[in-house]
């Protein structure tokens, strides 16, 4: 389904949407309060733009750089070329241990790969241990949001989705009650669980290591108890050095959240004794992204979700109008690169109004990325042919001064003589809930004909 | 050709022209309060500050904050509080049942009550999660003021574990509403010495 | 100074007041004011529907249209943005280059190139102002909320000069319209949804009038407004400049 579709269904419960839009642009705020506090911010953001592209700039280097340093720190470093092998790579580690359990810190890189599925297929119980990826996990949908995956719910779904799946009280959904619930039910989980896989914030060339960031402390749960840690990241991860943390630690979470930072910025550098670690290094369609002088930036983004939250058609169209992984207007800009077809509706679900430029902590200029993507998305055929058609017509007609001034005067009185029922007819979208203006009597052009010109 | 090269290869090709990197102030703040202005983050990540004047009163101070606790993991040598000596566990999952750890840290930063604790502070990695409650401690001269000057300050375990602990652990996963208490400490008392 | 008007192709057509108004005001400001007759659009809704190519003679006939003028003015920043930043897809000769930084939104033209101190207007009503997202964050008229730092409205600071105005504070300042060129059409549901949320803003506080630098927002908000028949009226910003009354 396209996203126009999809937000019209979702548009259908005016009150939900609402809601949505609301919770969302209540982060929004926070994050405005809390990058305020910051004099500092803007210089922040282009120091990390200039950061980002650095190390794009020299990522073969850089990764080489981070494998030879992760190597000492006595981490096994694995390359994937795309989802698929991750997944293997994920199988064959897992299944050399015996692994019957996993427990999965939040990784939109293993959404992207569609990690869990593959591995249930392989008999392997696989535990997202973030309370929100849990309860897009038990109610069988994906995350609709990358920082706040289950944003989509009301505490009354999820109250419902515990008292089937945890045995929670009818009725109850209080949010205390229930992540309560969710705790001792994960914490079960992350007791008995014989691997863990977190995701990947930051990666560093010079130390060999990764960051990885979360507020309930379920990726650090995880891989201090089982005796196997797989961390997954995209190559666009790396930056240079530990230094660098120093920016983006204080951009990502005030970006994300609002928060100064997140409650654990946990740096591995290695198994804990007796314990071994794992880091699996993918592409996945990033190599061709860098190769997109236009669309390189988009290859910046640190995962904070600002984008989506700042985003006014995002926020009144849900994570999953989307379709994609990624959802949002970096979802927007990722996704074309993937599949340019199944994806063409994306970057036209956008007014450009720029705003998720401007709130971007890493300075990605996503909006004139979505402009980019869709002219290639009309080159390329892949936009609607009336459309099409009609640009064209346009197009002629707007180089034409004496056609479109033509047009211009039967369309006025056109409008003049039909009747306003009829305008509106359902042929019409513009007028499903709007009125047209009045047609004046006159053109700006006839007017200044008839009081300046001097005949 | 295996996957590593293809991907190297890949970069090689299409990667722009080296740019440069950019230079970092340290952007400090010499005229804050910073004291009042890490109690007052710590209000907003749902801990408590606690200034107390020197170690001989903190195991009264911590009993205090957390009376009552019965299994109580400390790094603070001879921690008269310990009801578990943590050095001695062997296997992580044995400190399933602790109520409280007691850990000192290497500094904190004043701009988001960020506390480094690397992992032979750690003891265990899991001390930091598994544990109902955390207080941490850390002397006043062990305060920056923000994490330019944290990593300029901080030493990476190579090989091991470090972290930044600012708060409690935490969700607001449900209709945006906080929740202390996510998976590991439903509560976070740092005390400042000196 | 040789100063040209630009009208947009969709207020030429469907409001010549605001035309008018534009006109007017200039004039008041003693500036010389000529309007090519020849010209159209300036090529934005075929380029922000990936049809750039199709832009083409547009673009090239608004250069032909303007190219002799020290200064290009219009009501719209959504236009005036386009003209900027996306005529970099004709040919750049030296003309091209001039018309692309001499054309002027108006709010910018009077303040940053008129220095205009005194606006000759009266207006005593509660309005609200909508700044459009392509004169906000595209040309920097203000300060977008997002960026950290002064906060500054080229078009607000104009209002503040209208005897009796009160410009009501709005809960999201800057909020895009749901307007955004073919996105009205091809994104109905969201769209207008958009569109009924920021007028919903301004009825909240009470304002009488919703202003703003581009009518195309106006036209999409303003027909919101009269298809629920709401208390609330739009202008654009240069009919209150001008003086005109409610």
């Amino acid at each position: 389904m396209d996203h126009p579709s999809a937000a019209a269904i979702f548009n259908k419960d005016e009150a939900r949407t609402e809601w949505h839009d609301k919770a969302l642009w209540y982060v929004r705020s926070k994050r405005d309060l809390s990058a305020k506090s910051i004099p500092e911010w803007e210089q922040l953001r282009q120091i990390a733009s200039a950061i980002k592209a650095h190390a794009l700039s020299n990522l073969d280097n850089y990764l080489v750089e981070f494998e030879e340093n992760a190597k000492k720190n006595g981490i096994t470093v694995h390359w994937a070329q795309d989802g698929k092998e991750h997944n293997e790579i994920v199988h064959s580690i897992l299944k050399a241990k015996e692994v019957k359990k996993l427990v999965k810190s939040k990784s939109m890189l293993t959404e992207e790969c569609h990690l869990n599925p593959y591995l249930e297929e392989k008999g392997i119980e696989v535990i997202d241990t973030d309370l929100g990826e849990r309860i897009v996990q038990l109610s069988k949908e994906p995350p609709s949001h990358i920082v706040m995956p289950a944003i989509h719910k009301k505490k009354e779904d999820i109250g419902q989705l515990f008292h089937e799946k945890l045995g929670t009280e009818a009725g109850a959904s209080d949010p205390q009650y229930l992540a309560e619930a969710a705790r001792q039910h994960l914490r079960q989980n992350f007791l008995t669980a014989d691997a863990s896989l977190t995701g990947v914030n930051f990666a560093i060339a010079e130390t060999g290591g990764v960051v990885v960031c979360t507020n309930e402390g379920n990726a650090d749960l995880g891989v201090s108890l089982a005796p196997i840690h797989i961390a997954s990241m995209g190559i666009e991860k790396l930056i240079p050095k530990a230094a660098h943390l120093g920016v983006f630690l204080r951009l990502l979470a005030r970006s994300a959240t609002g928060q100064p930072i997140t409650s654990f910025s946990s740096h591995f550098h290695g198994p804990k004794p007796g314990s071994e670690m794992h880091i699996i290094i993918v592409d996945n369609g990033r190599t061709e992204q860098l190769g997109r002088d236009d669309f390189r930036k988009s290859l910046n983004c640190i995962r904070c979700g600002a984008c989506m939250n700042t985003c006014p058609v995002y926020r009144r169209s849900g994570g999953h109008s989307y379709g994609y992984t990624v959802p949002g207007p970096i979802g927007s800009i990722l996704s074309p690169g993937k599949d340019l077809k199944k994806y063409s509706s994306l970057p036209f679900a956008s007014t450009l109004c720029g705003s998720c430029s401007d709130v971007c902590p890493v300075k990605i200029d996503i909006h004139t990325q979505l402009y980019k993507w869709r002219q290639i998305i009309a080159k390329e055929h892949e936009l609607p042919w009336s459309k099409r058609q009609a640009m064209k017509v346009a197009g002629y007609m707007f180089s034409h001064p004496n056609m479109y001034r033509t047009a211009g005067k039967a369309g006025r009185a056109m409008l003049k003589v039909t009747p306003k029922t009829l305008v509106n007819g359902p042929w019409n979208v513009w007028g499903k809930s709007r009125d047209l203006p009045p047609p004046p009597k006159e053109s700006f052009r006839d007017w200044y004909l008839k009081n300046r010109v001097k005949k | 050709m295996s996957s590593r090269s293809k991907i190297l290869d890949a970069i090689k090709k299409n990667k722009p022209q080296l740019s440069p990197l950019p230079e970092i102030p340290e952007f400090d703040n010499e005229t804050v309060d910073k004291v009042a202005f890490l109690n007052e983050v710590m209000s907003i990540i749902g801990g408590v500050l606690e200034e107390i004047k020197d170690m001989d009163v903190l195991p009264s101070v911590v009993e205090a904050a957390y009376p009552n606790k019965k299994i109580i993991g400390s790094n603070i040598e001879n921690f008269p509080l310990t009801t578990l000596d943590v050095n001695s566990i062997e296997d992580p999952h044995d400190l399933q049942n602790l109520d409280l750890i007691v850990l000192k840290g290497e500094f904190v930063v004043a701009e988001n009550g960020a506390v480094w604790i690397s992992e032979k502070d750690l003891v265990h990695r899991a001390n930091a999660y598994i544990t109902q409650h955390m207080a941490l401690v850390v002397n006043r001269e062990d305060l920056v003021w923000n994490m330019h000057q944290a990593y300029k300050r901080l030493e990476l375990d190579r090989p091991g574990y470090g972290v930044f602990i600012s708060g409690p652990s935490k969700t607001a996963d449900i209709e945006q509403s906080l929740v202390i208490g996510a998976h590991g400490s439903r509560s976070m008392t740092l005390f400042l010495v000196g | 100074m040789k100063v040209a008007l630009f009208i947009p192709c969709y207020v030429d057509q469907f409001y010549p007041n605001v035309g008018i108004a534009t006109l007017e005001l200039l004039e008041k400001l003693g500036v010389e004011v000529d309007f090519p007759l020849d010209q159209t659009c300036c090529g934005q809704p075929m380029a922000n529907s990936g049809c750039e190519t199709d832009g083409i003679g547009a673009a090239n006939l608004f250069v032909e249209n303007f190219k002799d003028y020290d200064y290009i003015v219009g009501p719209t920043g959504s236009c005036v943005l386009h003209v900027r930043d996306h005529f970099n897809k004709i040919q750049q000769t030296e003309e091209v280059k001039k018309v692309r930084a001499k054309t002027y939104e108006l709010c910018e033209f009077l303040v940053d190139v008129l220095k205009v101190e005194h606006i000759e207007a009266e207006f005593p009503h509660k309005v609200g102002l909508h700044l459009s997202c392509h004169g906000l964050r595209g040309m920097r008229l203000g300060q977008s909320s997002e960026i950290v730092g002064q906060d500054f409205s080229k078009m607000r600071g104009l209002l503040e000069k209208v005897k009796g105005i009160e410009l009501i504070e709005l809960d999201r300042k800057d909020e895009c319209c749901g307007f955004g060129g073919t996105f009205a059409v091809t994104e109905e549901a969201v769209s207008v949804k958009m569109g009924k949320d920021r007028v919903a803003d301004h009825v909240r506080h009470g304002a009488e009038v919703l202003t703003g630098g581009d009518m195309s927002c106006l036209m999409h908000l303003g027909g919101i407004i009269s298809r629920k028949d709401q208390p609330l009226k739009v202008m654009h910003i240069a009919e209150i400049l001008n003086g005109a009354t409610l």
